[in-house]
Formats: structure tokens, sequence, C-alpha cells
């Protein structure tokens, strides 16, 4: 008759504290869900910044690399145009081997 | 009552956010770009929300939003503007500015003034400002504000280029922070595809400054100059000049949006006699021996007068003297040989009257008139390019046509379309046949001693042989032709034996002299001075 009795107690001490255990894990797992939801916010947000980053960066490269602001700066650099072309004929030879 | 609540509060967790669909690129055939996608912000303000005094704040953004801060003037004007917008206590949101740099947002975001909010939007950045406007196109607004491409390749390729906008529906608290348990549904946005063209920088940059220095010396009301690739169709290079800024396309009248190269239609005059040559030569009407009986003098069709443009006359002159000479008589000769029905199949073979199908927005001809309608006098001015209208694309397609040996291309400008993890090349339908190579070796000759020869001689490379003609012709202005003004052209090609472009250089009403010799023909051979080291066209002779 005191077996059974304590038994039945054990089971429910079980019980309780599996359910006292689930409780405190569903606690744990919202809080850790909303932190991770923050996270992700946060991430998002980063990844937004980057991209505007590389793209503000990529818009700073093609401005410096385009042809006009190539030739403003090979111009003042003294780089000049070629203004009288001289064709040499390809039977002419340039130089002699001994 | 509970699922109404239930109802309720999943409204209040359901956020859906549209993700915007990059607009594509358009790159240069060396991988560079002509148009970058870049980030660009909307400014807007919330009356009820600001601190400081609606004047304060338009004080300290103004000078940020004008183009020169040192402009007393205009940042007076753009305070004003700000002030009276900011002032206004009935609404909770207003737009201060539109397509604002992310620079300049980065210096307002600075000034933390509270009530001032700023909207991502994609913008379009020109690394070559406003080269090739016309070409490109720009974006715009449609009625619904959203992005759409106006005129040229934004215009025709607007749909690829815009891409399709994505959805990401999920679950957040109060905070705005997304429940990771929640449902999160989401639609993958489509970028934009990228374009790849064949317009070459280079190129393009040498022709818009040789066309806006000779508008200016020649005194020129507007022109254009068009290269194109006679074997593809690729189009190297396309200026016109007025032309517009597309990054401030809203400073512009309509006008100077339409690409005047492939929209607008004009009298070819004296190079249209090519073409018909071409069609009289292929279809045996006429042949290299054969002599012009009726060039001795003017002559008279319908009661109309037919004269050569310098009132000298060539008896007995053979065809290449009438090309050579620009002789309206020998060409009137050789169109009652052909007949009005050879020429008008001929014509319609080079693609004169159709579309020719080129890949930018706006393009519109003048058809022919119908076959079996023309006159004797129809038939005698269209020989030397009047009474016919043509744009300079269809031109410059139909002598291509001369200079490949004759084939009629397709012209184009995308090469590839770029998207993401994939790409396609464009490739145009095959050339149909037009005139044989035989005649399409005689013609080029015709068109060699045109240029040695002819008017033009005077101003052509020494050391290159190129195959050209001049057009001067008059402009019908309401039933006559106008007595002070003329079109001036000049269409060539070069290297003859295999050419690598074909161009064709168009003055509006040259102020400096009445002919196209003294005007297009000199601005052409300064451009290919510069293309010929460029493209590696050696000198032949």
């Amino acid at each position: 008759m005191k077996n059974k009795f304590n038994l039945k107690n054990l089971k429910m001490y079980v019980l309780g504290g599996l359910c006292g255990i689930l409780a405190i894990l569903s606690i744990f797992m919202t809080i850790e869900t909303a932190a991770s939801g923050a996270e992700v916010a946060d991430l998002q947000k980063k990844e937004a910044q980057l991209a505007n980053q590389q793209q503000d960066i990529e818009e700073n490269l093609v401005e410096n690399l385009s042809v006009n602001s190539l030739r403003e700066k090979s111009t003042e650099m003294g780089f000049a145009k070629v203004s009288n072309l001289v064709y040499v004929s390809g039977g002419v030879p340039v130089a002699r081997l001994p | 009552m509970g699922s109404t609540l239930s109802q309720k509060a999943q409204s209040q967790y359901d956020s859906s956010t549209i993700t915007a669909a990059p607009r594509g690129n358009i790159l240069a055939p060396d991988g560079s770009f002509w148009v970058l996608r870049n980030n660009v912000w909307q400014i807007t303000v919330n009356p009820k929300l600001i601190k400081e005094s609606p004047e304060n704040i338009a004080k300290k953004i103004a000078p940020f939003l004008v183009d020169d801060s040192n402009n007393i003037a205009s940042v007076s004007a753009e305070t004003q503007k700000i002030n009276n917008l900011i002032s206004k206590q009935d609404v909770s949101w207003v737009s201060l500015a539109q397509k604002v740099a992310d620079s300049v947002k980065k210096n307002i975001q600075a000034l933390g003034i509270l009530g001032i909010d700023f909207t991502q939007g994609g913008g379009r950045f020109y690394p070559e400002a406003s080269a090739a406007a016309q070409l490109l196109g720009f974006v715009g607004k449609d009625d619904g504000g959203n992005d759409m491409g106006y005129f040229g390749l934004e215009g025709y390729y607007n749909l690829p280029l815009s891409g399709k906008p994505g959805f990401v529906g999920q679950e957040k608290d109060a905070k705005g922070t997304p429940i990771l348990l929640g449902g999160t549904k989401e639609v993958t946005a489509i970028n934009g595809v990228d374009l790849t063209i064949s317009v070459d920088k280079r190129i393009q940059l040498l022709i818009e400054k040789n066309l806006e220095d000779g508008i200016v010396k020649y005194e020129a009301r507007g022109g254009s100059v068009t290269i194109m690739d006679p074997y593809t169709g690729k189009i190297l290079g396309m200026a016109t000049y007025p032309s517009f800024d597309p990054s401030k396309y809203w400073e512009y009248n309509n006008e100077v949006f339409r690409n005047p190269v492939i929209s607008d239609s004009f009298e070819p005059g004296s190079v249209f006699k090519v073409l018909v040559m071409a069609g009289g030569l292929d279809s045996g009407a006429v042949t290299l021996e054969t002599k012009c009986d009726i060039c001795n003098g003017p002559i008279s069709v319908d009661g109309y007068q037919i004269e050569t443009w310098n009132n000298k006359y060539h008896p007995n002159s053979s065809m290449t003297d009438v090309i050579v000479d620009s002789d309206n008589v020998g060409m009137t000769f050789v169109g009652q040989k052909m007949g009005a029905n050879t020429l008008y199949d001929y014509l319609q073979k080079f693609g004169i009257g159709n579309t020719t199908g080129i890949d930018l927005q706006g393009e519109s001809v003048s058809p022919l008139r119908k076959r079996g309608t023309w006159s004797n006098v129809d038939l005698d001015t269209t020989t030397f390019g009047q009474g016919v209208a043509v744009t300079a694309i269809q031109m410059v397609r139909a002598v291509s046509a001369i200079a490949n040996g004759g084939y009629l291309p397709f012209p184009h400008v995308v090469t590839q379309i770029q998207g993401d993890g994939w790409q396609e090349n464009v490739e145009p339908s095959d050339s149909p046949r037009v005139i044989s190579q035989k005649t399409a070796e005689e013609i080029t000759q015709m068109m060699v001693d045109a240029a040695n020869l002819g008017e033009a001689k005077w101003t052509k490379i020494p050391g290159f042989t190129v195959a050209a003609k001049t057009g001067t012709a008059q402009i019908p202005v309401a039933g006559h032709y106008d007595p002070t003004n003329t079109n001036h052209s000049f269409i060539g090609f070069a290297p003859v034996d295999h050419p690598k472009f074909v161009m064709l250089v168009m003055l509006q009403s040259p102020q400096s002299s009445p002919w196209a010799a003294e005007t297009a023909a000199p601005l052409w051979y300064s451009i290919a001075k510069d293309l010929f080291p460029y493209m590696g066209i050696q000198p032949d002779r």
C-alpha cells in the first residue's frame, strides 16, 4: 500500500518536474527566438547597408574610370592627342640583322 | 467575437513589403558602363513631427539640393520652396526632393533634423554624362509613379530592364522585429537584365566632339553622325545635336528626346543617287558602258525643268561620270531606263519606305508612293533624291548593302542580354541579298571615283581609299522648297575592299556654305582621320 503511494507520488513529481522543465524551456525558447528575430532584423539591416556601400563604391569606381574622366586626367598629366600620324611602309626594314 | 479579435491581432502581426527589382545596367562592348543603376533617395518630411521652424530647416537643407550652392539666387529660391512645403499644416507627409544622390542624403541626415525621412529608390548614373543620350533614352515615371524607360534603349527594352518586383510577408512584433516562428511568404524579385551594346565609347565620344565642332564651324542648326558595321548591322556610334542630359531630362523640351537618326525623315538629295544607280546596274537597265544621250542640257518633264546642280552639262557621260558629277539629268536618264516599277522594287529591296527594325524606341519612316501610281516627274525627281524621304538609319543600312557585297543588314544596338546566371547573344536575322556582288563592286568603284574626283576631293585623306558620295538637298517647306536653306550629307565607307564602317554625316541648314562638299564632307573626313588608326585601318596607297 505504501509502495503504491510512493510510486504514485514519484510519478507526479516526475510529471510535475517535466512540466516545469518544459515551461522553463518554453520561456527560454521564446526569449531566444525573440532575440534571434532581433538578430535577423539587425543582419538584414547590415546586409542592406553593405549592399548600399557596395553600390556607392561601384559608382565611384565607374565615375573615376569613365572615358571622360580619364581624358581629363590624361590632359592634366600632359598627354596630348597625336596630331600628325606617320605610317611606315611594311617593306622598310627597321633594323637589319648582323 | 473571438474570430474578429483573432483577425485584428493577425493584421497587427502581418507585415508585407514589396522588394524592388533593380533595373538592369547598360554596358559598352569593353564591359564598361554606359548606364549604371545607383542608389537615390526621396526626402520626405512630416510637418507634424518637426521641432524647428520650417524656415530654419529650409535654410539648412536648401544648399544641398541645388546644383551650385554658391549661387545665392538658386539657394534662395530652393529655401523658399522648401519653406512653403514644410509650412503645410494639414498634411502629415510632404515630398521635398526626389532622386537625391547618396552623398547628399548623408549630408542632410547628418543634420539630425527630426521629422525628415529618406526612402530609397533606384536611379541611373551616366558615367559619360550626356553622351549617346538619344540612343540610351532615360528613365522617368509613368502615370502610377513607377519607373519607366522612355525613348532609345530604355524605352525599347523597358520590360526586360525593369525586372519584376518581389514580395515578403512576415509576422512582426510591436517593435517591428520579425517573429521567427511566425509564417513567412516570399516571392523573390527578378532583377532587370543587363544589356551589352555595340556602341563603342571612344567612337561615340569622338563623333560627338567632332559633330559639335562641325555644327559651330559650319553654323548648322543641328546634325547627326551614324556609324555602322556594314556586315553585322551593329551600330558603332550614333551622335545627334542638339542633345540632352538624361540625368536631368525634365529640364529639356520634349522635342530634343526624339532621335533624328531613326525618327526624322529628310529628302536625301544626291546621296540617294548611289541606290538608284545600283538598281539600274543590277537590273541591267544600264551598264558601265552605257552613255547618257540626254545629258547635253536641261530636260523638261511634264512642264518641270530638270537641271544639273551647277548648270554644267556633260554630253555622252558614262554612268561613272553621272555619279562623279552628281548629274541630275544623268540620273533622270537612268530612271527612265529603269521605269518607275523597277525603281520602286529596288528601293523596297534597299529597305526604303519600311522601318529598319532597329532596337530603339521611336523609329518612324515615310512610306514610298504606291507602286504603279508614280508620275513621270515622281520617277525623275526620285532618281536624284527629291520627292522621297528617308531616315539616316535607312540610308546607312542601304549603303551598307553596297559596302558588304549586296546584303541588306539589320541595324541593331544590343549584342548581348545578361540575367542572373545566364546570358544570351542577340543574333540578327540573315541579311537578304539586294544586289549582286558584281553590281556592289561596280557601284563601290563609282563611289571611290566620286570621292577622288568629285566636288569633295579637296578634303580627302591622302593614302586612304574611301567610297563616298555627297548630298546637298533642298528642304521642302509648305509645298515649295526653302530658297535659302539646304540639308547637307556625306555618306561613305572604308576600307573599300572589306569595309569596317559605313558613316553618314548629316548637317541641317549649314550657313557657312551651300554645298555639302564644303561642310559634311570635311566633317566626315575629320572623323575618319581618327577612326582609321583606332579601327586599325592602314593606308592602301
